[in-house]
């Protein structure tokens, strides 16, 4: 019935209600291409875990309208998870192991070998913590754990629910990276869900918005950005704004300041955050920082927030 | 379906989970506690020297006593601390999630826990075992006399009891795995592991409830030996295992969809997942809880082995009141197995087999039944197997019915009561015992045959019959005598059960001495005068066996009383006729013949004697000389009495002429041995090689018995009284010439 080959994940109007009638997930239908970094974004309880559980097959589904890479998920319980690397919500850990036990329970489970533990240990860099038990590890080391867990049988699909979480800033860094690497080098496809919009917009190529239990977008990042419309913002930091107040608002007179040295001025495209970003180094004030905010931030809570 | 390679990838990923999870010292706890006290126990004890038939070998009793308290209480803890633990991991890892995103059937994700439950609960009883044989080697190197050293490990007997210990755990398993994973708290699954073994104890101590799966290894440990049917496992065994495959069934079938509705109601096809399953218990359960009674076989059959020093040719079946001979079953090599077409009536029989003391075996036409008899001279021992188990365990452990205090109380202090409430209170009472002997079964859920259960309430009965017509009604004269006694309706049901004429019953002395009684006090028979009595019953009783019975009682009394012959066959000429049966007129003839052949001037019977120094002694030695023989035994207590004053005269009347003898009839030579070279070298010791032939010989029902012989063997008073008795000394200075002058 189903032919195309071109999503690694894909659902038709997936529904899914709790027992006390409200309906979680309310005709999801999810189109992850292949290859792709798919951003799974909304707010907490928007219905990200839920749909990522009916997906994982952890939840159970009356219809059979969830594919992976062309494939019923329903008929293919358990052999599709041969493709499938997952981690849902907190990692699963037995926390009684260490971090190389706990991944050579998958190995076994899996019939792998065992080499590919130590990979992956590297990988997530926690290969020297490796004989600690996992109750001993801190939040992040367990959320990487987690995410080596997903990794360890070198899956064509990821699917990871807010690997981020709990993470030091250089940790989620490190996670980002590594998601990019994966797909540039390795071609996997990864899912991965995150309440954090500038997460998904640093790391994804593909967006679906979810709120409500209900998809308010799905399409590529540039997509995303059209669909978010105009009146873009760029904010420079500076070493103090009130030594360049005057100089800034005679000649932008839109700007406005924050109180952390900085000053938002609008702009059309990029090719007017470059320029002013010359005048004022030209002008002699020290940039610290450019950011530009393309207002996605504003629409995103716009979208999310009734 | 390749449920096999998946099944085998996950018990591995189990046993990698096993590492660090603190099982290893649940199972060394579990397992070592027991027989560590043991030890310490087996160390500080001081052996006692005693050794009797029925000790067993002391490996296989320590494995089983280490195992005693384990099997009841800590077994079914401990296997409610494993499946928690297992299950735990998973629910603390975030409810399975991990294991059911991996490409593995979530049947043998779901089996393959199970099975790693199952085998550190095998690894426990293993382990358990091999501290308990730890145990017993330490004790035996520490204590060389011990007798450990005298006996080899039976490693069949604790294989077989192990499995089956195992087997009776797996139902605690399944009903803990289903609410273990179910519940995703530790204290759920441990409150119902912890309700599920002290209601267990409960249920065990009062032996209610077998079937409660949380006493199944309770009853295995107790039963340690399995089945006396030759059964591969007991019932509670198999029912442990129907109760481990529907826990088993309905666990994962919410396993698979984790909630009630989808696993047994959502769509309503469905609900056959959880009928058809629940239907097939119910009909298993039944079936395998309800009491088996063994069919009755086609031939008569009686076999077995008779394990004792003493060479026997021949075992009889012998029925009271008469010790009448029901079969001979020749023996060789003491072994013995036997078919008959003779017509028994199944009912409770001796066993005799040479010395040995004989023992109650329940038997009769077409049954088939294997004896093991064992005996070594002290203690004896008897097993009986075949088609009638119950029966014969339900003899042997005795009538373990009747109600204690209460009827003692209305025994006692009946005549407080009004009839009705007496009545109310008997008939309450003998209910509950009808119903005890309705339930009885056997460990192995063996029910007695309907012939057996029939015998056994109308004995019940008439116990509670007595209470209404003699000792209730004998008050009430005495009370009220100007009342006529009258019990409600509700007594009728415990007459048409028992019957006083029931002549099938004689071969019970709970009947025939009740039957004895109870007529005697309702036709106020007299005890004084023997004829009267005998008068009265045939007056009374319609004849046929229990009036035959009673007058042989009498009669029998009555001519071991009656010294003068004449009278005895005075008595003998008028009573017999009224005996319809012909073995008991014989019987009482021969009794008298006997008394005959024992008067004055009769020749002795002889009996060949040995003596300490292993001399033979017969009567003919004893030539010439007055022979004052003590017949007696180490064990009888007025022999011990008496003997003191026996020496006493020996020694007073010390004279070529006369011969003191010491006749002793013990079965343990030893005990004689010991205590007779303590004794007056006035009085020579001997020990009867036959004592059955002697006391035929004599007439010898009891001892002591004292017996004066001429010089010529010629019996001068067969029954001497007592020598503590004066009349004792004036009948040997009388008889014997010369003695008064000493």
């Amino acid at each position: 019935m189903h032919q195309t080959n071109a999503y690694a994940i894909e659902t038709s109007e997936l529904n899914y209600m709790f027992r006390y009638g409200r309906k979680v997930v309310n005709n999801v239908s999810l189109k992850v291409p292949e290859g792709s970094i798919f951003g799974f974004l909304g707010p907490n309880g928007a219905g990200k875990t839920t749909t990522i559980r009916l997906l994982t097959g952890m939840l159970e589904n009356d219809r059979d309208n969830i594919f992976i890479h062309g494939k019923s998920l329903k008929k293919n319980i358990p052999g599709i998870f041969e493709s499938m690397g997952t981690l849902i919500e907190t990692p699963s850990l037995y926390l009684h192991l260490n971090g190389r036990d706990n991944l050579r329970v998958i190995t076994r489970l899996r019939k792998m070998d065992e080499k590919r533990v130590d990979e992956v240990l590297e990988i997530v860099g926690l290969y020297n913590d490796r004989k600690r038990k996992a109750k001993e590890y801190s939040l992040g080391m367990k959320q990487r754990l987690g995410v080596a867990m997903a990794l360890l049988p070198d899956p064509s699909l990821l699917i990871l629910d807010e690997p981020a979480n709990g993470l030091d800033p250089a940790g989620i860094i490190e996670i980002r990276e590594m998601l990019k690497r994966l797909n540039r080098d390795h071609g996997k496809t990864i899912f991965v869900s995150s309440h954090l919009l500038n997460e998904v917009e640093r790391t994804c190529t593909h967006v679906g918005i979810i709120h409500k239990g209900i998809m308010q977008f799905q399409g590529t990042m540039a997509d995303l950005q059209s669909s978010a419309g105009h009146g873009k913002l760029v904010t420079i930091k500076v070493d103090d704004t009130s030594r360049w107040k005057n100089y800034v608002t005679e000649k932008y007179p839109l700007a406005a300041m924050s109180v952390s040295n900085e000053f938002i001025l609008p702009v059309e495209n990029s090719d007017d955050v470059t320029n002013i970003t010359r005048e004022l180094v030209m002008q002699g004030i020290p940039v610290k920082g450019v950011r530009t905010n393309e207002g996605l931030e504003e629409w995103f809570i716009k979208m999310t927030s009734n | 379906m390749n449920f096999f390679p998946d099944y085998i990838k996950a018990l591995k990923a189990e046993w990698l989970k096993l590492r660090n999870s603190g099982m290893f010292w649940l199972v060394l706890i579990m397992s070592a506690f027991i027989p560590a006290i043991f030890t310490l126990v087996g160390l500080l004890q001081t052996e006692s020297g005693i050794t009797s038939v029925n000790t067993e070998n002391p490996w296989r009793s320590l494995v089983v006593s280490c195992f005693q308290g384990f099997g009841v209480f800590f077994f079914p803890i401990f296997l409610t601390l494993v499946v928690i633990r297992l299950t735990q991991m998973e629910h603390r890892a975030g409810g399975w999630k991990l294991i059911e995103v991996q490409p593995i059937s979530r049947l043998s994700l779901y089996l393959g826990k199970f099975s790693i439950a199952v085998t550190v609960a095998f690894v426990c009883i293993v382990a358990l075992v091999l501290f308990s044989l730890l145990s017993g080697t330490i004790v035996m190197l520490a204590k060389p006399g011990s007798g450990y050293s005298k006996f080899s490990i039976p490693f069949g007997f604790i294989t077989g009891f192990g499995f089956r210990l195992l087997i009776s755990g797996l139902g605690i398993l399944g009903i803990q795995y289903l609410f273990s994973v179910i519940i995703s708290g530790f204290l759920g699954p441990f409150a119902i592991g912890l309700v599920g073994t002290i209601s267990g104890t409960i249920f065990f101590g009062f032996r209610k409830a077998l079937w409660w799966p949380y006493i199944a290894p309770g009853l295995t440990v107790t039963n340690s030996e399995g089945s006396e049917a030759g059964n591969f496992l007991m019932y509670y065994e198999w029912l442990s295992i129907v109760v481990m495959l529907i826990t088993l069934w309905l666990g994962y079938q919410w396993y698979e969809r984790k909630t009630f509705k989808r696993a047994f109601f959502k769509p309503a096809i469905r609900l056959l997942y959880i009928i058809v399953p629940a239907i097939l218990f119910a009909v298993l359960f039944i079936y395998i809880n309800k009491p088996v009674q063994l069919p009755a076989y086609t031939r008569t059959v009686i076999a077995g082995t008779i394990d004792t020093k003493e060479k026997i040719s021949a075992a009889y079946l012998i029925a009271e009141p008469l010790m009448d001979t029901v079969l001979e079953i020749p023996v060789a090599n003491n072994k013995f197995s036997f078919s008959t077409d003779k017509k028994i009536s199944a009912g409770t029989y001796y066993f005799k087999a040479g010395n040995i003391t004989p023992q109650m075996i329940f038997f009769g036409s077409n049954d088939s039944v294997f004896i093991k008899l064992i005996s070594d001279g002290r203690s004896t021992k008897i097993n009986t197997y075949g088609n009638r188990i119950p029966e014969n365990e339900y003899i042997k452990n005795g009538d373990r019915s009747g109600g204690g205090y209460e009827t003692y109380y209305l025994e006692n202090f009946g005549y407080e009561m009004k009839p009705a409430a007496f009545a109310k209170e008997v008939v309450r009472l003998w209910k509950n015992d009808i119903e005890k002997i309705d339930n009885y079964k056997t460990a192995d859920n063996l029910k007695p045959a309907p012939d057996f259960i029939a015998l056994q309430k109308k004995l019940k009965s008439l116990y509670y019959l007595k209470l209404l017509d003699s000792r209730y009604a004998q008050w009430y004269r005495i009370y009220h005598p100007n009342e006529i006694l009258e019990y409600p309706k509700s007594v009728d049901a415990i007459r048409n059960t028992a019957s006083y004429y029931d002549s099938s019953l004689l071969i019970y002395s709970q009947y025939h001495d009740n039957v004895a009684d109870y007529f005697q006090q309702k036709y106020k028979l007299s005890l004084s005068n023997d004829t009267a009595y005998i008068s009265k019953l045939c007056a009374v009783l319609p004849a046929g066996g229990v009036r035959d019975y009673l007058i042989y009682n009498k009669l029998k009394d009555a001519i071991g009383r009656t010294r003068d012959s004449a009278k005895r066959e005075m008595l003998l000429a008028e009573f017999l006729p009224v005996i319809s049966k012909n073995k008991i007129q014989h019987q009482l003839l021969a009794q008298h013949l006997l008394l005959k052949s024992l008067h004055r001037g009769k020749p002795a019977p002889d009996f060949v004697t040995k003596a300490l120094n292993k001399d033979t002694f017969a009567l003919a030695d004893f030539k010439g000389r007055y022979v004052v023989i003590d017949v007696w035994a180490t064990w009888c207590t007025p022999c011990r009495v008496q003997s003191p004053n026996f020496e006493r005269l020996a020694e007073q009347y010390t004279s070529p002429t006369v011969a003191f003898v010491a006749l002793s009839i013990d079965d343990n030579k030893w005990a004689w041995q010991n205590e007779a070279a303590e004794k007056s070298f006035r009085v020579l010791q001997l020990h009867a090689n036959d004592k059955n032939a002697l006391g035929k010989a004599y007439g010898i029902e009891y001892i002591p018995r004292y017996i004066l012989i001429d010089p010529d063997g010629r019996i001068i008073n067969a029954q001497m009284p007592e020598p503590g008795d004066p009349s004792f000394e004036d009948i040997l200075r009388k008889e014997i010439p010369g003695l008064a002058s000493l």
